[in-house]
């Protein structure tokens, strides 16, 4: 089952059917955090409702904390865990681009799916309007291949960059995400917006 | 509250014990040692001069020739189709891109026997398969391919075989090898691996 | 005590963690980290050493001869036969691991000699060396005369 050596050697419809059952489980956590709602997803940039940095900045710690003992204890070869290629000017020119599209739209891609399906009508054309963009980037790659490709700096780790041990940059990343949440917590306190809230 | 404060408190103290793991960002062997031992003396991992001789001529798609000498050394010949990554800086390269292609077998060579069984053994340990070493090296290729003679009147089917495969190796070596230096890297560039881009998921 | 009690479960879950990297930290058996710290000997090639230069290295050497049957035990003195395939017993290892000084691994099939070196530096062995003769380090014997005038058929 990919990185995981202890138990490899499965036929590949297995591997499938755990890589479904784990998109289950996230479409799950996602549904049950609420994230169906686009007035919880886009509090998190007024201020009133901080839910989304927090489960996903957990759900990394543990995934980092988790991967790190598993690599340790020789269970998970991190080797070959995929790590994405860094294209700076794509990834500024695209983190713009679903900046905006996420305040507009109220979603992002996956919450975006997981509200269409409970039903929303406004998720179905974001997901539609997603699906378009993707095409057209396709259909149009040679134009704007050099603006794709630029700066291209390979799968770079932070921890390199950085200069830490990764267990070192571990801790730091922690002790930043305790710290991030106090302080969300008290940015709700302080652009509450008790209409809103009650809607969600 | 109070769940949210155990759970930091885990967490913390689990990122403090991981800060003082010697844990490395650099590849690392994984596994046990048994079992890359087992690999390592499994006699099907190596491919005689022969083999490749004739994965050369026949540009066997499925094969891929990896040369570990220096780029220097690389540039005024090597066997054609294989691409170079030096055996020193074989750890410091992206190695996912070269070597866990599917279906694709590589096959490491370098001067003699040396180089291109450390990087078997290295690439196995990481957790990558399909790999393979050239036995004898360059060296051996030399001795089998680019210097034999077949003597006596009467050869048998199979020896045949092995020395028209030789022959049309050794041509194709040498012109490969002879051409101007432009030519050839345009000739490398052709055959250059698109690097592999997966998207990563985002949510 | 209630502070206590409400604690229990991370004092649990943050103990066994602790138990469970020492037993790995202290068994030894396993790879290190990072491999490229291991392979410097090779890329410098001053893990080969040729029966010449065997007189200059420092402290006692344990030249090990990897065949099955102990065909080279003859050519070396003091040699001892640890067959390939028995070399990570758990004896053998205690052997290799406690022995201060120099181990040379030595065998018919320079291949086999090259991976075991890279396997058991990868478990921590420093000072581990290969014997060879000089007839087969790195360097390529022959001499390529590039043709000028044949043209490939493209």
């Amino acid at each position: 089952m990919g990185p995981f050596t202890s138990i490899s050697g499965f036929p590949a419809w297995l591997d499938l059917l755990i890589a479904f059952i784990i998109g289950t489980g996230f479409g799950f956590a996602l549904e049950q955090a609420g994230f169906s709602s686009s007035r919880k997803l886009v509090g998190m940039f007024y201020g009133y409702d901080t839910t989304v940095i927090k489960v996903f900045f957990t759900a990394s710690i543990v995934a980092l904390v988790g991967s790190q003992f598993l690599s340790y204890f020789g269970l998970l070869n991190l080797n070959l865990v995929f790590v994405n290629e860094y294209y700076v000017t794509a990834a500024i020119v695209g983190g713009v681009i679903m900046g905006a599209g996420f305040i507009m739209g109220g979603f992002c891609p996956g919450t975006g799916v997981s509200a269409l399906s409970i039903g929303k009508i406004d998720a179905l054309f974001y997901v539609l309007g997603g699906l378009t963009g993707a095409f057209l980037f396709a259909e149009t790659y040679p134009l704007i291949q050099h603006l794709a490709d630029n700066a291209y700096r390979g799968p770079v780790k932070i921890n390199e960059v950085l200069g830490l041990t990764p267990g070192l940059f571990t801790l730091l990343l922690i002790a930043a995400a305790v710290i991030m949440f106090w302080l969300a917590e008290l940015a709700e306190k302080k652009f509450a917006r008790p209409d809103i809230t009650n809607q969600i | 509250m109070n769940t949210r404060q155990k759970i930091s408190v885990i967490l913390l103290l689990l990122g403090l014990i991981l800060a003082f793991l010697p844990l490395s960002g650099n590849y690392s062997f994984h596994g046990k040692p048994d079992k890359l031992l087992t690999e390592a003396l499994y006699e099907n991992t190596y491919f005689t001069a022969d083999q490749v001789a004739r994965f050369a001529i026949t540009e066997d798609s499925t094969i891929q020739l990896i040369d570990l000498r220096s780029p220097e050394e690389f540039r005024s010949f090597s066997i054609p189709g294989a691409i170079n990554i030096p055996y020193g800086e074989m750890l410091s390269k992206d190695l996912e891109s070269f070597l866990n292609r599917e279906n694709i077998r590589n096959i490491f060579y370098s001067n003699s026997d040396y180089n291109a069984n450390y990087a078997f053994v290295i690439a196995k340990g990481l957790g990558f398969e399909n790999n393979y070493v050239m036995k004898g090296g360059l060296n051996e290729w030399y001795r089998v391919v680019m210097n034999s003679e077949f003597s006596g009147d009467k050869i048998t089917a199979r020896e045949n075989a092995i020395f028209e495969t030789r022959t049309r190796a050794r041509r194709l070596f040498t012109e490969m090898n002879s051409m101007p230096d432009s030519l050839k890297a345009k000739y490398r560039e052709s055959k250059e691996i698109e690097r592999k881009k997966l998207d990563g998921g985002c949510e | 005590m209630n502070t206590l009690e409400k604690y229990t479960s991370v004092i649990a879950i943050v103990l066994v963690v602790v138990i469970l990297v020492l037993v790995r930290t202290l068994v030894s058996g396993h790879f290190r980290n990072d491999a490229g710290k291991w392979t410097g000997p090779s890329i410098n090639q001053s893990n080969l050493i040729t029966p010449e230069g065997l007189n200059k290295l420092p402290g006692k050497s344990l030249i090990v001869d990897l065949s099955d049957k102990g065909n080279l035990l003859r050519k070396y003195n003091g040699s001892i036969n640890i067959p390939a395939k028995s070399l990570l017993d758990k004896t053998n290892q205690k052997m290799l691991q406690t022995y201060k000084g120099n181990i040379l691994l030595v065998s018919e099939d320079p291949a086999l000699s090259a991976r075991l070196w890279m396997l058991l530096s990868q478990m921590g062995y420093t000072n581990l060396f290969i014997l060879s003769d000089s007839s087969n380090n790195e360097v390529f014997k022959y001499k390529f005369r590039p043709d000028t005038l044949t043209r490939p058929e493209l």
